[in-house]
């Protein structure tokens, strides 16, 4: 079976990775909005996004550590076969994203490669997409899923460790999500944010065996047929970490994803989603890299907070794409092994479920969330907030002595946190104005209100 | 019977009885990271590490893992570097008996924060598979440390705090280090040692936030099925973070160099983490 080249891209790599910027940067400007479904390679120092995506997502390299000082193997070289497995790792978990993605409709997927010698650092990656108005930067309201890795040695075993980090382009730069609670007239609007938006997930184990096998199996299902079905004649996709794979997703008709490469070469169709419904392909990563599950439910609630137009029957299906990748993941890793991914798919299904008016339904899922992560002050503000805002249309004295507290203790956790202090300062404005409801005397109330002010963000 | 033959029934009944009582293990040395908050490792008893090596591979195993379990929580780190260090040979016997003044002055001195040790032992499931339990102990050394500076001045210490797995309910492991290397239960007796350590260094506000996040992770070990000891001795440690908290509050407000509008001064002593009172 003759392998599909793309000997143009493979050309500019070879001699020299910078000049596949323009080509690239190009091609993404040519992304037209409506039709953003797409799939690059890029430098991580160029990192950008399709500017015609709702949602972006970068899959930043999987780095091959060695073994730690005083381990079995610490001071060895690095094999040169786990580096490069390690560089296929996240080119095969860009491939897997993109084609899960490509339900949740305008989206684009770039995986980010380093030079030689370089790291590719997530927050610098963060500020090149985040500058309002820059070039290759992502649009006020449009979101971006960050994802990268690490592969490493302990014991003659091989872990495979994911990292996520999500957020939406706000006017000035990236912003956390905030949901909105009314607890009271003339209270004004409280806020939440969710109790983490960057997350490591739990190390999974990985043989050598298991890493070439995912290799191979992967080949073997990326053939790319003349016509959507799988009897056509195909060819394999000769896909090698170091070469650049750029590619207009062109068009879907069921299972089926067509390809069409930016630089020249043949076209087709790939069945990529041959048992979304049921499960993971046979062929999937997801076998062995549940958080594939987790980052596609992520990305589809990313999804969901993007800036524009969504009919509620494409809503309802990105909300149970959703649910289908945070129930996968979680058949996969028990709580106990992964309470804070457990805890955070708790708060998005709550934050769906209060934003579909199912505010019982909410509720219990943000004191779930609350009891996975005890101590994240997120977590707690999501069940202070939602559970004021049931208690009625008034807060009333009592109401407000608990809500006062709670929110108190969840600011004993992170005394840092912007929305929280916010939402403090607006509540003891409003007792200000609604002294027989404050838990606190006038004279220190004032005091209070001014400690507050001196801690807030400027 | 002769002298001798006496002599060596009491040197024999003698052995018995000192086999009888717990073993006085020895204590070696081990090495903390330099600068850093460190946790130590140490070599647990019982019959599941017998083999030459297993002790030692078990414990790499056991850092490695909750290495991860740190990273993992990065997001959160307030203002902690806390590193984990394997020591091999290093095996205090089950009780704390090892653990005098010098032991302890000397951990302190080197920023040790918690000394993790133990007893691992096989036993069959009931599906006929091998299922490992363990007792494991964590010396809050800054507890341990007050304690022995208050001797005689009453009041028991939690400092020695000793949980078993698996508990009831959870899901059987064979694999030991899975067993306990819980998270949330190192970063509790984490958070509440660093707590307390920065509170004698008079870091006010760190100190307050290490001691409130100790005490929301002790208080989900708390609602777990605990019995006997353990049960006792984890509601004493609650109560000495409660009023750790309390103190880091009333300190920082009577300290002069506290800030004016530090946000400290936001608390009452009395509900320091302002729980719910529900």
């Amino acid at each position: 079976m003759k392998p599909l080249t793309m000997p143009s891209f493979s050309f500019l790599l070879r001699r020299g990775r910078r000049a596949l910027v323009p080509l690239l940067l190009s091609a993404t400007a040519a992304l037209a909005p409506g039709a953003a479904r797409a799939g690059g390679v890029e430098p991580c120092e160029y990192a950008s996004v399709f500017s015609g995506a709702a949602l972006n997502l970068l899959v930043l390299p999987y780095r091959y550590e060695a073994p730690r000082l005083g381990g079995e193997g610490a001071g060895a070289r690095v094999p040169q076969e786990l580096e490069r497995a390690s560089q296929q790792l996240a080119s095969l978990v860009h491939l897997e994203l993109l084609m899960g993605l490509l339900k949740y409709g305008s989206i684009g997927a770039k995986h980010l490669q380093a030079m030689p010698g370089e790291l590719c650092d997530v927050d610098k990656v963060l500020t090149q997409i985040g500058r309002p108005g820059g070039s290759g930067a992502l649009k006020p309201g449009q979101s971006a899923v960050l994802v990268w890795g690490r592969l490493f040695e302990q014991g003659g075993q091989f872990y495979l460790q994911s990292y996520l980090r999500f957020v939406r382009q706000g006017p000035q730069g990236p912003v956390e999500e905030r949901l909105g609670f009314e607890l009271a007239p003339g209270l004004g609007r409280l806020e939440a944010g969710l109790p983490a938006q960057a997350l490591a997930l739990a190390p999974r184990r990985i043989t050598r065996e298991e890493l070439a096998r995912v290799d191979r199996d992967f080949r073997q299902a990326m053939q790319l047929r003349s016509e959507p079905r799988s009897e056509a004649p195909g060819r394999s996709i000769e896909f090698q970490p170091q070469q650049a794979f750029a590619y207009w997703v062109t068009g879907t008709r069921g299972d089926w994803m067509q390809l069409q490469p930016m630089a020249g070469g043949p076209a087709g169709w790939v069945q990529v989603r041959g048992g979304d419904e049921a499960g993971a392909p046979a062929w999937s990563l997801q076998r062995w890299l549940p958080e594939l599950a987790f980052m596609d439910a992520v990305s589809g609630f990313m999804r969901l907070r993007a800036a524009g137009p969504m009919e509620a029957a494409e809503r309802r299906r990105t909300e149970r794409a959703i649910e289908r990748g945070l129930q996968r993941y979680e058949q996969a890793l028990s709580a106990e092994q992964a309470p804070l991914a457990w805890g955070l798919a708790a708060a998005l299904r709550g934050w769906l479920a209060w934003e579909a008016g199912q505010r019982e339904a909410a509720l219990a899922q943000f004191e779930r969330s609350r009891a996975l992560m005890p101590d994240y002050a997120g977590a707690r503000q999501l069940v202070a907030l939602a559970r004021a805002s049931l208690a009625g249309p008034e807060l009333g004295e009592a109401g407000s002595a608990r809500l006062s507290r709670e929110l108190m203790a969840a600011l004993a956790l992170a005394p840092d946190r912007p929305e929280l202090l916010g939402n403090l300062q607006r509540l003891l404005d409003f007792f200000g104005r609604r002294p027989e409801w404050s838990p606190y005397p006038a004279e220190q109330l004032g005091q209070r209100q001014e400690i507050l002010r001196a801690a807030a963000p400027r | 019977m002769s002298l001798r033959f006496s002599l060596l029934v009491l040197v024999l009944a003698l052995s018995l009885l000192c086999g009888a009582a717990p073993a006085r293990a020895a204590l070696v040395d081990c090495q903390p990271v330099p600068g850093r908050f460190t946790v130590f490792l140490s070599e647990p008893s019982g019959s599941l590490l017998s083999q030459p090596g297993q002790p030692r591979q078990f414990l790499q195993q056991l850092q490695f893992e909750l290495d991860q379990n740190r990273d993992a929580r990065w997001v959160l780190s307030p203002g902690s570097d806390v590193r984990f260090v394997a020591c091999p040979g290093r095996a205090p016997a089950l009780d704390g008996q090892d653990f005098g003044r010098e032991i302890v002055d000397a951990l302190h001195t080197r920023r040790v924060l918690l000394e993790v040790w133990g007893q691992l032992s096989g036993a069959s499931g009931p599906d006929g598979k091998p299922q490992p339990q363990a007792q494991m102990n964590y010396l809050l050394v800054p507890l341990q440390q007050a304690a022995n500076e208050q001797a005689g001045a009453g009041g028991g210490s939690a400092a020695l705090q000793r949980l078993r797995y698996p508990e009831a309910g959870a899901a059987p492991t064979p694999d030991p280090v899975q067993l306990i290397a819980r998270p949330s239960d190192i970063d509790a007796f984490v958070a509440s040692a660093f707590g307390l350590k920065l509170l004698r260094e008079r870091s006010y506000e760190l100190a307050h936030r290490n001691l409130c996040r100790a005490g929301q992770l002790l208080a989900a070990i708390a609602r777990r099925p605990l019995v006997g000891r353990s049960k006792e001795e984890l509601a004493r440690l609650r109560e000495q973070i409660a009023s750790a908290a309390g103190q880091a509050v009333s300190q920082a407000k009577a300290d002069a160099a506290y800030p004016r509008l530090g946000l400290l001064r936001l608390r009452e002593a009395a509900r320091p983490c302002d729980a719910e009172e529900e």
